[in-house]
């Protein structure tokens, strides 16, 4: 069951043109990873899915409807967590929760909720006197508050530090093995990789790239490289290359090339010695996207 | 849902100092003062001190800590957050400005009624005592609002809001002149006309130019509210 449809969305801020007709679909249940460089339309296109922006184009629909006219109904089943918290400062931490357990109608337990983000010990103590990754915990508590069908979460894991990012996203795993559908946006490429099913990512307001994790990954080709001596180079599907005694194979078809070269080596009695065969990583992929 | 933000909003604003000075010592000083200086004023004078003073109420309270919590509250982005929840745009709004109203109007009563204890008659024109509360409130929040849509910080409000305190001081001012020309221009002016519905009713008449311009005056300050107020702070 698909729960956002995102069809040529476009937003314009005035003349500029900010999102320029993305496409994608989250499924219930699946973690969905918006990726892109600073100022690519991800936070614009999060907004437009959440019911704060009228698109200027395209079709967004959520559980079937339209966010923008459809607001309040979407709201009691999203949970949503901005780029930025919008805590108000002479709250408590407790306070602040059950202020929120006021302004929804799922329900929850605000010391379940503060174990989870691993803030029981901080619940006196006013939101303003909390670091910069305590809020960003308190406002992912207060995002995920009552276990919503679907979590829109905009970096979530900016200013965590790595102990707290792994458990936040644990609970976010948690959920989503639970069946809530989550769509998120994160600088941390390692995180999306290790997490997200379906990614995108997006370059000057378009999804440059989009699917499950092996079909983005598939984009680039696979790096083959060991170090051989001085020789006459392997025949193979792949881009071949010697540099200084480094051979490194770019290609499309990993198997085929990785048995290939493996059956030059043996011919020829050659060592390969630190011998490396891998996936290119979404890391390559962001930049090689950056680049064009 | 707008009933829990509002007993939040209701006890944050007792929490902040500066608040709690704005809605408690206001209303206790001109409560003293009218004991001190006013209670062996004759009767017909009382009005227009009631009208003067009920200006000061509406601006110094719910002007003032409407701008100063609805620029803040958008600052901190808290707005923004609100509307994430399941309580409706109005809602959020209704849950801010519904204790800054509740506070005025009990401010208002509770000066009125302290100034009635001391000497001031009782009003003649009930009714137009109370349009001039129904309308005065909410014209005071609105103007709040409003300001707040043109104030990137609240230190900025310490600029913005001078505007609107000083039109409605200079509208009680002009009110009393003996230009009727002036007087005219007073009472239409923001605020000042609910101050007069509160004179004139006190006295017993009843000021139709003041009241067309105080509804003038919500309808445009709604319109310029709804057009013009951003969920997020300004750039």
């Amino acid at each position: 069951m698909n729960v956002i449809e995102v069809s040529g969305l476009t937003y314009r801020y005035g003349q500029f043109v900010a999102v320029a007709g993305v496409d994608f679909t989250v499924r219930q249940g699946e973690i969905f990873a918006l990726l892109g460089t600073n100022g690519a339309g991800k936070t614009t296109t999060l907004e437009v899915v959440e019911g704060f922006r009228k698109p200027a184009g395209g079709r967004v629909r959520v559980f079937g409807l339209d966010p923008a006219a459809d607001r309040a109904a979407l709201s009691a089943r999203t949970g949503v967590m901005s780029q930025q918290t919008g805590l108000i400062g002479e709250l408590t931490v407790a306070e602040t929760l059950a202020l929120w357990a006021g302004l929804t109608s799922r329900k929850d337990s605000v010391p379940s909720l503060l174990s989870t983000v691993e803030l029981t010990h901080r619940a006196d103590v006013p939101v303003e006197k909390l670091s910069g990754g305590e809020r960003r915990r308190l406002d992912f508590a207060l995002a995920i508050w009552g276990r919503p069908p679907l979590v829109i979460l905009d970096e979530p894991t900016t200013g965590l530090d790595p102990e707290s990012r792994q458990h936040l996203w644990q609970t976010v795993e948690h959920l989503r093995d639970a069946g809530t559908s989550v769509l998120l946006t994160t600088h941390y490429l390692e995180e999306a990789q290790a997490l997200a099913d379906q990614v995108a990512i997006m370059h000057a307001g378009k999804v440059q790239v989009a699917g499950t994790l092996s079909e983005v990954l598939s984009e680039q080709p696979a790096r083959i490289t060991a170090k051989v001596p001085d020789v006459d180079l392997p025949k193979l599907l792949g881009d071949v290359s010697l540099v200084d005694g480094q051979l490194t194979v770019h290609t499309r078809d990993m198997q085929t090339d990785l048995y290939e070269l493996l059956r030059w080596a043996d011919r020829n009695a050659i060592r390969l010695r630190d011998l490396n065969a891998s996936q290119a990583s979404l890391q390559e992929i962001f930049l090689a996207i950056g680049k064009a | 849902m707008v009933v829990h933000l509002a007993l939040t909003e209701l006890r944050l604003l007792f929490r902040k100092k500066l608040t709690l000075a704005s809605v408690l010592l206001v209303p206790a000083v001109l409560c003293v003062t009218a004991w001190l200086q006013l209670r062996d004023l004759p009767a017909s004078e009382w009005p227009v001190q009631l009208g003067f003073t009920y200006v000061m109420l509406l601006t110094l309270s719910v002007f003032l800590v409407a701008t100063t919590v609805f620029t803040a509250r958008r600052q901190s982005l808290v707005l923004k957050r609100l509307r994430t929840s399941e309580l409706s745009d109005n809602g959020v709004f209704a849950g801010i400005a519904g204790p800054i109203l509740v506070v005025g109007l009990a401010q208002s009563v509770i000066y009125f009624g302290v100034s009635m204890a001391v000497g001031a008659p009782v009003p003649s024109q009930v009714a137009v005592v109370l349009v001039g509360l129904v309308l005065g409130l909410p014209s005071a929040l609105l103007a709040g609002i409003v300001t707040a849509a043109f104030s990137r910080s609240v230190e900025v409000t310490q600029v913005t809001a001078i505007p609107v305190l000083l039109v409605a001081m200079a509208g009680m001012f002009m009110l009393r002149s003996p230009d009727d020309m002036v007087a005219t221009i007073g009472s239409a002016l923001p605020l000042a006309g609910p101050g007069e519905l509160i004179a004139e009713g006190w006295a017993g008449s009843v000021p139709i130019v003041s009241l067309v311009a105080t509804i003038g005056w919500l309808l445009v300050m709604g319109f310029v509210a709804h057009r013009f107020f951003k969920w997020e702070p300004r750039q």
